[in-house]
């Protein structure tokens, strides 16, 4: 235990710059956004308000009011969001690649190191998991940031205050990644938590048995798909199912739990007996 | 410590953000108004399992929420443990579940249920809707007899099927051991293209477990009469869940009318009224015509109780129902029940007839407020009146319902 | 003793070690000799559990290599084991961090010895530096084995002869040390026990005090008739 929060630690050290690096650009582009967006409606108000004239109530009808609904679709919001969850996808690759491809073999260090392999496997799935769930919840501080500063910079008779579920409402990516109830957190984050562990096996077939651990390992995500979507296949074959709604949701649940703890064991196997440097 | 910040501070941080952003969401549940549907008169028991299902336009957006007697759910909100216990809320199938167990597994999505006394019978015709696997025309009879804890179930082969394109289970019926499934079987004419239906009986004895006779009882075609005038078949029974002895074969003709309007100028409208009625004794195998009596001509045929018919003609604001017993040549009833129309003017979309009652809602296109009206056809009384209304301080103003259906079996 | 039992292993089809046997005793320095690609590193790999064999046993102490063993067995491969980005202070710290078996005073010992600056970033080191550092975060480990790849190859004139100085040391006094070469001139005279291998098999396995002693031959002597050249 002690050995696996030193090397999550580790783990979270190396990428500590760059996810300081996302935290950064997801801060300075949505802030920097909110600000541009804030002052072209401004000017907007400018010209056609206080120099020609236009009355607020015309002008609202015309333009609109301003609020988080501008903004939340565009580029400014949407872009650091997707360049994060690309950045991280690309990470749950690096993250095991690093030590085998880079300068120094630091990968030799990791395995030797007198503490049960598998703790490194699971150093490194905190530390996608926290690193994913902490940008989550950056964005979650975000927005009502943002909706402050945009409410500074429009008048107020101009600014609609929008609660945060109607920001998040008009965007689907943003429903996905902070769902209304706590359950659907569970379920869309242990999902993600079962993605990222058959990923990091298949990536350790791969290490083990490279050419031919490549096919193993699209082998084993199959066969782990085949496994937690059975049931639904059967229906899908049979036409008829025997569960009950509720009775799948948690058979569901179960083949997920096995389909994880199977590649937990699968991970450690590999790691033990079969991984070479 | 100092050296693992990273590892306390960042997780911790994120996880008080994610409490306290659900403690935030679960406090503040909905922001869309909270409906329900409120008694003004009779029995709420009436109205226990029934769901308003519509959708509400606010200013800002819209959502799908079911209403009943004791508030709303919005559809989009729930999460998805939610949403799967919301689909098995069927009362229908959940009152089997409870009394016949395991039974109902894996039957309860396809085919029909049919109970008599403590006998409850499944067909599944769910195998045989395509000519294009012909070996599909086989259909599964399951039985359980919960006296005896008789657990049965054969798949019985349907004679003379090949040219069907699509066969539908009407009703069954069970009398001796003898259990006969009536199918319409629809098929197309080869040279003309027309559709053709076929009422088919299908003798099957529950001993041997085979079709011993298989008789076609009425036969129809789908004919454009005129240009504006078209007719259908319908067929009718007095019980859904249970087996029937007789089925009502009804032709329903329908015609396009042109009416001039000082305010709306020439619109279309259409009539619709039952041009000939049949009813079939399953059990005699005897098909006979039913003389309807001039008294309802224009009217439509909408329900049956044993040997009392139902006919239905609109009004403005309300609609006759006039029950007629076929035995007797009699009219027994003559009922006038408030009622909505839709906008093409027709009162159908907005009534429901169910077990001898009649469900009438104002389901129009858009509506700022549905009423529930629940009445007795035999008796003719009202046994419940409801309006859906809002919950909570703050009402809101700004909204439109559409599209809503009424939802009687959840 | 680690012992190493009839070792097979292939890469692909090519097997790479055909049934490989020997022993290493704590207090002598056995050599691994042989050209290129023999299977030297391999053995090492396999005996450090860095690679799965197919077949045959490696025991250290009599037992099966697992996570306590490390605190028991070193090895030092011939790049380095530690991240570029890090300074030799760090590199020492995340080895004290893990290692039970970390002598701290031993470590610092042998950064004066090297004349290595702790601040030095391990990017910024030339290639015998390099070594240097990565020799010490072996041998700064109180393990009763050291396993060694190619320590002097690609190395200076001068770093090499530091590197040579320390298999005179105390510092690897009392251990038993696995070192692979095909440079052996610089410790030629060290070498108790020599391994020649060829094409992933034992040529010959001999004592070298033994054959210098009764046979009047050196190691490169018996290279010469074993291989041939």
């Amino acid at each position: 235990m002690k050995n696996y929060v030193k090397l999550f630690n580790f783990e979270m050290g190396r990428f500590l710059k760059g996810y300081l690096a996302l935290v950064g650009i997801t801060v300075a582009v949505q802030v920097l956004g909110v600000v541009i967006a804030s002052r072209s409606y401004t000017n907007k108000i400018n010209k056609y308000v206080y120099h020609e004239g236009m009355a607020i109530d015309e002008f609202l009808s015309q333009f609109g009011d301003m609020s988080m609904y501008a903004i939340i679709h565009s580029l400014w919001i949407q872009g650091p969001i997707l360049f994060c969850i690309s950045v991280l996808l690309i990470y749950t690759l690096l993250i095991w690649y690093r030590d085998w491809f880079g300068k120094n073999t630091f990968i030799y260090r990791l395995l030797m190191l007198p503490t049960e392999r598998i703790n490194i496997f699971f150093a490194k799935l905190t530390t996608i998991m926290v690193m994913v769930l902490s940008l989550v919840a950056l964005q979650i501080m975000l927005l009502p940031v943002l909706n402050k500063v945009m409410s500074s910079l429009v008048p107020e008779a101009y600014f609609m205050n929008l609660s945060f579920k109607e920001m998040i409402s008009g965007f689907d990516v943003l429903t996905i990644l902070f769902p209304f109830s706590f359950s659907d957190f569970m379920i869309h984050y242990g999902l993600g938590l079962l993605a990222v562990t058959l990923l990091f096996t298949a990536i350790l077939f791969e290490r083990s048995f490279r050419l031919k651990g490549i096919v193993y390992g699209i082998l084993y995500i199959a066969l782990s798909l085949l496994i937690i979507f059975s049931p639904v296949i059967m229906i899908a074959i049979t036409e008829k199912s025997y569960l009950y709604p509720l009775e799948l949701f948690y058979l569901e649940l179960i083949l997920c739990v096995l389909v994880f703890i199977m590649s937990i064991l699968t991970s450690r196997f590999l790691l033990n007996k079969k991984i070479t440097v | 410590m100092g050296k693992y910040w990273k590892v306390i501070m960042i997780p911790l941080i994120t996880m008080i953000v994610f409490i306290t952003y659900y403690i935030h969401v679960q406090s503040n549940p909905v922001a869309s108004a909270q409906f329900f549907l409120a008694k003004q008169s009779g029995d709420e028991k009436e109205v226990e399992h029934i769901s308003l299902d519509t959708e509400i336009n606010y200013t800002d957006g819209r959502e799908m929420v079911g209403i009943t007697n004791k508030g709303s759910i919005v559809y989009s909100n729930l999460s998805i443990y939610e949403h799967l216990k919301h689909i098995s809320k069927n009362s229908q199938i959940n009152r089997l579940r409870k009394k016949y167990g395991s039974f109902i597994r894996g039957k309860a999505d396809v085919g029909r249920f049919f109970e008599k006394d403590d006998l409850l019978v499944h067909i599944d015709d769910s195998l045989n809707p395509f000519t294009d696997n012909r070996e599909k025309h086989n259909i599964t009879v399951s039985m359980y007899d919960l006296k005896t804890k008789e657990k049965d179930s054969f798949e019985v082969k349907l004679p003379h099927v090949d040219k069907y394109r699509w066969l539908f289970l009407v009703t069954a019926s069970l009398n001796d051991n003898i259990l006969k499934i009536i199918t319409s079987n629809e098929y197309e004419e080869p040279k003309s293209h027309r559709t053709l239906t076929d009422y088919v009986v299908y003798t099957i004895d529950i001993d041997t477990k085979k079709v011993i006779d298989a008789e076609k009882v009425f036969e129809y075609t789908n004919e454009e009469i005129s240009e504006n005038q078209y007719s259908i078949i319908d067929f009718h029974t007095d019980k859904r869940d249970e087996f029937s002895d007789f089925i009502m074969i009804e032709e329903r003709s329908y015609e396009d009318i042109t009416v001039e309007s000082e305010e709306e100028g020439a619109y279309n409208q259409q009539t619709e009224s039952t041009a000939a009625l049949k009813k079939y004794d399953i059990k005699a195998n005897k098909l006979s015509d039913i003389t309807i009596p001039k008294e309802l001509e224009g009217y439509t045929f909408e329900h049956v109780n044993g040997d009392v018919l139902y006919f239905v003609k609109q009004a403005e604001q309300s609609i006759h129902v006039v029950g007629y017993d076929h035995s007797k040549n009699k009219i027994t009833s003559k009922q006038t029940f408030d009622s909505f129309v839709d906008e093409y003017g027709d009162y159908r979309a907005n009534t429901i007839f169910y077990n001898n009652k009649l469900y009438v809602t104002n389901l129009i296109d858009e509506s700022k407020s549905i009423e529930l009206i629940i009445e007795d056809i035999v008796t003719g009384d009202t046994i419940y009146k409801g309006k859906v209304e809002q919950k909570g301080k703050a009402p809101v103003k700004d909204y439109v319902f559409q599209n809503a259906f009424l939802n009687i079996n959840q | 003793m680690i012992e190493v039992k009839n070792i097979k292993k292939n890469y692909g089809r090519r097997e790479v070690l055909k049934g490989v046997s020997f022993t290493a005793n704590k207090g002598e320095i056995t050599c691994l000799i042989g050209v290129n690609g023999v299977g030297k590193t391999t053995i090492m790999n396999a005996i450090m559990g860095l690679t799965p064999i197919k077949s045959g046993e490696i025991l250290i102490e009599g037992k099966p290599l697992d996570k306590t063993s490390y605190e028991k067995i070193t090895f030092i491969p011939d790049a380095i084991t530690m991240l570029p980005q890090m300074k030799i202070s760090d590199a020492m710290a995340f080895m004290n961090d893990y290692y039970q078996c970390w002598n701290q005073k031993r470590a610092n010992d042998m950064l004066k010895f090297f004349r290595l600056e702790k601040e030095s970033r391990i990017s910024e080191l030339s290639k015998g530096n390099r070594a240097k550092v990565n020799l010490l975060l072996g041998l700064a480990l109180d393990v009763d084995y050291v396993l060694m790849d190619e320590p002097f190859s690609g190395i200076d004139i001068f770093s090499r002869e530091q590197i040579a100085e320390v298999f005179t040391s105390h510092l690897i006094e009392n251990r038993g040390v696995i070192i692979t070469t095909h440079e052996i001139h610089d410790i030629e005279h060290l070498i108790d026990k020599a391994v020649l291998l060829d094409e992933g098999v034992i040529l010959k396995e001999f004592n070298a005090e033994d054959v210098r002693e009764n046979e009047g031959k050196s190691i490169v002597d018996v290279m010469r008739e074993v291989f041939h050249v």
